[in-house]
């Protein structure tokens, strides 16, 4: 998952819940990005990530990377070396990148109707945590999950 | 801080002028505001448009990601996917 993904699902308070759900990996660059950063300025979603990892609930891979390398190119490095189904971000530029280099890529809206997909979580639910993330995503991205979400019975 | 020495047209003059007297700064106080100001709406768009990812745009305003999503949203810039990428995301994930 990408730094976007992880701050804005953590900022809509459906981080924990969408972690107990699927396997998540994050590149210990992002855990740099979110984690080391965020709490030399004291932001509260640094924290809230950090117990998340000390739990378990996500895990970190990569402390290997070369320091200079950035965040989007170990999403891809390691992307290609270990197992993953996609990569999670809400960012336009990235999925051109993931794109052109063949690779998968979900975004946080998905991520829900995906749960209600296997029927995870109801419907109710569902339209209940978009709406939580509707301040951090686009509008075309909200409009479209909430209607594959009111589309399926 | 550096010195720069420029030719500012006569509307951006007086809305230099505005702001500083409507908050109470200097006329250089008021540039320095509006020129942050004016990067920040540049950087945001940019993202919004899909021209600049959000590390990018971070490093841009010196912020955390963090910060920048917050300021993104106060500028109205929520997200910058579109219906294609949604749609194209939910046909892998369903095959």
């Amino acid at each position: 998952m990408d730094s976007d993904c992880l701050i804005k699902l953590t900022k809509a308070g459906l981080k924990e819940y969408i972690c107990q759900e699927y396997e998540i990996t994050i590149p210990a660059v992002v855990k740099k990005e979110v984690v080391d950063v965020g709490k030399s300025k004291g932001l509260p979603d640094a924290e809230l990530v950090e117990k998340n990892i000390q739990k378990d609930i996500l895990r970190v891979t990569g402390k290997e990377s070369l320091p200079h390398t950035k965040g989007d190119q170990a999403l891809i490095e390691i992307f290609k070396r270990g197992r993953y189904d996609a990569i999670a971000t809400d960012d336009a530029k990235l999925i051109r990148l993931f794109r052109s280099a063949g690779i998968p890529f979900i975004s946080p809206g998905l991520l829900i109707y995906s749960l209600y997909q296997k029927n995870i979580i109801r419907k109710i639910t569902a339209l209940n945590w978009l709406e939580k993330l509707s301040t951090f995503i686009s509008e075309d991205e909200y409009n479209m999950i909430k209607f594959l979400l009111e589309k399926k019975p | 801080m550096k010195v720069r020495s420029i030719r500012i047209p006569e509307d951006i003059d007086k809305a230099i002028e505005y702001v500083a007297r409507l908050e109470k700064l200097e006329k250089t106080q008021s540039i320095r505001k509006l020129t942050k100001l004016g990067f920040e709406f540049y950087t945001a768009k940019s993202y919004e448009k899909g021209k600049l990812t959000l590390r990018e745009a971070a490093e841009l305003l010196n912020l955390t990601l963090s910060e920048t999503i917050d300021l993104l949203s106060e500028m109205g810039v929520r997200g910058n996917i579109r219906v294609k990428d949604v749609m194209e995301s939910f046909e892998t994930m369903s095959s």
